[in-house]
């Protein structure tokens, strides 16, 4: 058998260079070229799990290296997010002193807050108890030019109450929406005056609206600064409802501060306002 | 059941193996495969392996037909014959059996291609891939010869005996 292998495989050799095997060459290539394909790709397939295996470890590297990465940048963002509430509040004070560049100011940082402080922490909201600030510590004081009753703002020429307690360094702010503040204000729109006071709850409300007067809800409530205890114009809320009795003199609205107290980092105290009266007297009745 | 082995080996050579290089040397596994069954079985059925797996190799290269048969046929009959018992251990026996063997063989490789008119490079096919690729088959050699001769064992029949001696 082996002489006769070798002289079949000299024949294929000369057939083949004289062109006669080609058809049976063709013929067989035909039959093998699929075996070779489906071969190929069942290899292919074997070495892509080989190579799927080593870029999960590759890929659980990085995904390590990333996490460390978010990790750092995650830090890293809780810093610039802390600047950028910075020089928002910083940019919005800015605007205001130089809106009104007649008046000096003092910045200052809130550096305590105290929700019980005036009012007795048993008053409270259903079952809950009171969750609102009712006064602020700002690190400025005597010794840095605050009297008591200078008015206190924040960004927006938004005004958030008045020096109460002053020390060297130190001031105690009362919040407009403690129950003991009451401010001289007005309605942007029909210019009504009234007096908004603080109220257990921690909402605003203006009180002594004249019945004749158009209030809507959304109206800006402003300082009136008609008692002369502070400047004209500074913002106080908005108003979120109107309640008008017919057998009453006067109307009310409920108003909601425009700035969340909880969340005043910086303030601006105006040093140079006199005021002609030390403090309007709060309402005796509460409602 | 030698033509689906063949035809497995011949594919992952073809496939597989004919990627790989080092040193310019490519493992040829059909060649081991030829060299071991030979060795083991004698030259007549190493023909018959040479005649299967080179034909397989002829025609999934698309070269000329016989190109690669008839050397391994060569090949075949003279691993057949019991070369070298004096050199000591099978594994030593068998690599320098396979190193001369698969330098023989691409020097006949050369020799059809020169024989049927194609331009070769003498030089350079026997310094940079024949002489690489004795040596790495040599190494190769004796995991082959080892893993053939487990299946010699399974399906040799009883009382066959070497007829290449």
């Amino acid at each position: 058998m082996p002489p006769l292998l070798f002289l079949l495989t000299v024949l294929f050799l000369a057939l083949h260079e004289t062109g006669f095997l080609t058809p049976l060459e063709s013929g067989l290539q035909y039959v093998t070229a699929p075996l070779q394909r489906g071969a190929t790709r069942a290899i292919e397939q074997i070495g892509s799990l080989f190579r799927t295996v080593r870029e999960v470890r590759e890929l659980q590297a990085q995904v390590e290296e990333l996490q460390q990465q978010v990790e750092a940048l995650s830090i890293e963002n809780v810093r610039l997010q802390e600047f950028q509430a910075e020089v928002v509040q910083l940019r919005a004070l800015l605007n205001f002193v130089a809106e009104n560049p007649s008046w000096t100011y003092l910045g200052a940082d809130v550096v305590g807050r105290e929700a019980c402080a005036y009012a007795p922490c048993g008053e409270v909201i259903g079952d809950e108890p009171n969750p609102y600030l009712r006064s602020l510590s700002v690190n400025v004081g005597s010794e840095e030019g605050v009297e008591v009753g200078m008015p206190v703002l924040t960004g927006g020429a938004v005004l958030i109450g008045r020096a109460a307690e002053v020390g060297p360094h130190t001031t105690k702010v009362q919040l407009l929406t403690d129950t003991g503040s009451a401010v001289a204000a007005m309605l942007q729109q029909s210019r009504a005056t009234g007096l908004v006071v603080g109220r257990p709850d921690g909402t605003l409300r203006m009180l002594y609206i004249p019945q004749e007067e158009e209030v809507q809800v959304g109206d800006i409530v402003l300082t009136s600064g008609l008692a002369g205890t502070l400047p004209r114009g500074l913002v106080i809320g908005q108003v979120t409802a109107v309640e008008q009795k017919d057998i009453a003199l006067f109307q009310e609205a409920v108003v909601r501060p425009a700035v969340d107290y909880r969340e005043v980092e910086l303030v601006l105290v105006i040093t140079s306002f006199q005021p002609l009266v030390q403090e309007e007297e709060p309402p005796g009745e509460q409602p | 059941m030698t033509i689906p082995l063949l035809t497995g080996i011949a594919l992952l050579q073809d496939i597989v193996l004919a990627r790989v290089s080092i040193l310019g040397g490519r493992p040829d596994l059909v060649l081991l495969s030829v060299i071991a069954w030979a060795t083991l079985r004698g030259s007549a059925e190493g023909i018959v392996w040479g005649f299967i797996g080179g034909l397989l190799l002829d025609l999934f290269s698309g070269g000329p037909m016989g190109g690669i048969t008839l050397p391994l046929l060569v090949i075949a009959l003279l691993a057949g014959r019991r070369w070298g018992q004096e050199l000591g251990p099978t594994g030593l026996r068998v690599f320098l059996v396979a190193l001369g063997l698969c330098f023989l063989y691409h020097v006949l490789l050369l020799l059809i291609l020169t024989g049927t008119g194609r331009l070769v490079d003498w030089a350079y096919g026997l310094s940079r891939v024949a002489a690489p690729s004795a040596v790495l088959n040599g190494v190769l050699a004796p995991v082959v010869h080892y893993l053939l001769s487990i299946l010699d064992r399974r399906t040799r029949p009883e009382g066959l005996t070497f007829d290449g001696a």
